[in-house]
């Protein structure tokens, strides 16, 4: 179904090659995980794949490029994406529509299909992935883990014979993320030729017939799931773990611990919308506590809260026992959002450190830069504009200005999402270290990964009642 | 949005958009040609009316911040013109303007709106641009949000109140709309869009009875209020 014959590919205006004579065969049925370090090359097979490259990015292309007995240089981008389904990491990203059924019905539209055939299909479609109760939803409104279901469900009505899903999970809960897999298992089943392009590798287990590993554009090592199991081998290539158990059940309750930030009879609601804290009362200690909830529970309205970001409505914060204001919350804290593109407003990446750390003594400023950006294998980048990084890169960036405040409470909002294993286990060292210092770090995700790796208690949301704590 | 939308959907929440802003146009239109306050009047009855049928519900502090912007703006025109007669008029008629485009606009979701645009021979790429403009207001709401807060986070020592404004929401909104133009144009290629193919739709709004008895009322207002303007209901 697929076939990619000595591919050689290069972006316009790059040197080096972003793949190297790859040679690869996707059958019908047959689902191929495609996994390694960032910038190794991964994305770029998959623009092959649904005709990006060349037809949108340009470049220089040599080998042929084969989807469904088809050349794809041959054919316009828009007979491509008959046989071919592409789903991304941010589904948001992907709508044209405001309302789910638009969503679904758009592409049909635009392919001429009669009212009544598209209902057929959508239909079809929505059945088949769970889709239907979210009609006449509004797609803004929905969950992470709900558009991302909506976008599959948009793809899979137009029947393709191909589906490309280019980090599908980076975005979803664990559950979501199992219940993706589930669907992929079916899909394999229909018949459909399936590339998986993701740095997340447990979810896929027991659903991927092959995996290739690439490194610098070429495919480095090709075979079962099982030879992820080997250490050293994922250390070499940067991968993450091959198989996680959940560690959520595990963590101890923040309340059992000694309050750093002790929060009493928290109030709040977003103006006309209904109360997410009602009086809820909890303390988090000096280390990590990672705040777990499903999407929509409210951990980063929280976090907004806990960072004097959003005033609350009633209730009390202490920090260290003594009370915090808003604004002096603002001063002591830092928040990592998801979007980092909007955290990053200085000419170069040390100017964005050096402001992040201005509070921090000069004395002190230059070596703690120079560390943090040491850490997070930015040193190379210095002089280069924050917006001109890699997404990666940007993310890490984010994560060292937000240490580099040295602030008494951190907060991370996925902070390792679409990020390789290397990449992973430095950050993590970087909130360990933070957490060390004394200071109080709050980590929202979903990667169970991160959370195993730094978590210490959890405070799950929504809040429970909990034993009573003296402030 | 001006006003909270009830949470249930009314006859007004029902009419053709087309009807609705037809409404919301003309009696904008023609109340620039009234003179009278009893004609004005009339039209803004029956717009109040239409307000009332669809259950919006405007907060306390945009009826007060309404009412003292009309109240200033009849004192002042008082004030200017020694002629209440005027200064009603004035008042009345920028009453209408407020109310006439939102009371519609407000009970018109903007996906209703763009199916009807749809139906229309407009050019294949002009309605994909609408709907995209249509998608982009709400995402771009959140993103201009969230470059607040984290500009907030980053605090004074960003530099002064211009520079942070620029650095904080002018770069990274230039940076925004790049990078979703960028996405939202892949995302379409990836889906077949072709502006020379054909389309069709899946479900547009029809025009029923309760259009045509809508329009029917406004036309009537509207001749109601010109024959009190021009017909000799005028003292």
């Amino acid at each position: 179904m697929i076939a990619l014959d000595h591919i050689h590919y290069a972006y316009p205006f790059q040197t080096c090659k972003a793949l190297d004579d790859v040679c690869l065969r996707i059958r019908p049925g047959e689902a191929v995980l495609c996994t390694g370090r960032s910038g190794s090359g991964k994305s770029t097979l998959a623009r092959l794949i649904n005709g990006l490259c060349p037809h949108v990015f340009r470049g220089d292309l040599r080998g042929r490029v084969t989807v469904a007995g088809q050349d794809n240089l041959a054919r316009r981008i828009s007979e491509i994406a008959h046989d071919v389904g592409t789903l991304f990491q941010d589904p948001e990203h992907q709508f044209f529509a405001l309302a789910v059924e638009d969503e679904m019905a758009f592409a049909h539209e635009w392919r001429n299909r009669t009212p009544a055939e598209i209902q057929r299909r959508i239909e079809e479609a929505a059945d088949s992935l769970g889709v239907r109760p979210l009609f006449g939803s509004v797609l803004h409104a929905l969950s992470e883990g709900e558009k991302q279901k909506v976008a599959l469900a948009s793809i899979m009505s137009l029947k393709p014979k191909v589906l490309v899903l280019d980090e599908p999970t980076a975005n979803l809960d664990p559950e979501a993320t199992m219940d993706l897999g589930r669907h992929i298992l079916r899909f394999k089943k229909e018949g459909m030729a399936i590339l998986v392009v993701d740095h997340r590798l447990y979810w896929l287990r027991d659903i991927v017939d092959r995996v290739i590993v690439m490194d610098r554009g070429r495919i480095a090592l090709e075979g079962g799931f099982t030879m992820l199991s080997d250490h050293s081998l994922r250390a070499h290539y940067g991968l993450r773990l091959d198989s996680v158990s959940d560690p959520r059940p595990g963590l101890t309750e923040s309340f059992l611990h000694d309050g750093f930030l002790q929060v009493e009879g928290l109030h709040f609601s977003y103006r006309r919308g209904r109360d997410l804290f009602n009086g809820a009362s909890f303390q988090l200690p000096r280390g990590v506590t990672g705040i777990i909830g499903n999407n929509g529970a409210g951990k980063t309205t929280l976090a907004r809260v806990l960072t004097g970001l959003n005033s609350k409505r009633a209730g009390k914060i202490r920090l260290d026992g003594k009370p915090v204001s808003p604004h002096e919350l603002l001063r002591r804290s830092s928040l990592v959002l998801q979007n980092t593109d909007h955290q990053l407003h200085m000419k170069t990446v040390v100017a964005e450190m050096e402001l992040s750390a201005a509070r921090v003594s000069t004395r002190l400023r230059e070596t703690l830069v120079a560390g943090y950006l040491r850490d997070l294998d930015l040193a190379h980048l210095v002089k280069r504009h924050p917006q001109s990084l890699s997404g990666g890169e940007k993310q890490r960036l984010a994560i060292a200005c937000g240490l580099a405040k040295q602030p008494d409470v951190l907060v991370l909002d996925e902070p390792t999402s679409g990020l390789d294993g290397r990449n992973l286990q430095r950050i993590a060292a970087a909130i360990r270290m933070t957490a060390d210092r004394g200071a109080c770090v709050l980590l929202i995700s979903h990667d169970l990964e991160l959370i195993a790796s730094v978590c210490d208690c959890a405070l799950r949301v929504p809040i429970k009642t909990s034993p009573p704590t003296p402030i | 949005m001006f006003w909270s939308e009830a949470s249930r959907r009314t006859v007004i929440h029902r009419l053709h958009p087309f009807v609705k802003m037809a409404v919301g146009i003309g009696f904008t239109g023609f109340a620039l040609c009234l003179r009278e306050p009893s004609a004005l009047a009339l039209l803004l009855g029956f717009l109040l009316s239409t307000f009332v049928m669809a259950r919006l519900r405007p907060s306390g502090r945009r009826i007060l911040f309404a009412a003292l912007f009309l109240g200033a703006v009849t004192g002042l025109n008082f004030w200017a013109a020694r002629d209440p007669s005027h200064a009603a008029a004035y008042c009345l008629r920028l009453a209408v303007f407020l109310l006439a485009i939102p009371v519609c606009a407000g009970t018109t979701a903007p996906q209703e709106l763009t199916r009807a645009l749809a139906r229309t021979p407009l050019p294949p790429g002009m309605v994909v641009a609408l709907m995209l403009v249509w998608r982009f207001f709400p995402l771009m709401a959140a993103e201009v949000q969230q470059m607040r807060q984290a500009a907030r986070l980053r605090g004074r020592a960003c530099g002064g109140a211009l520079t942070r404004l620029y650095r904080g929401l002018v770069v990274p909104m230039a940076f925004c709309v790049l990078d979703y133009t960028d996405r939202i144009t892949l995302a379409l290629e990836l889906r077949g869009f072709s502006p020379e193919a054909g389309r069709t739709c899946r479900r547009q709004p029809a025009a029923g009875a309760a259009d045509a008895g809508f329009l029917l009322l406004a036309l009537g207002t509207v001749l109601a209020a010109g024959w009190l303007q021009w017909g000799g209901g005028a003292p």
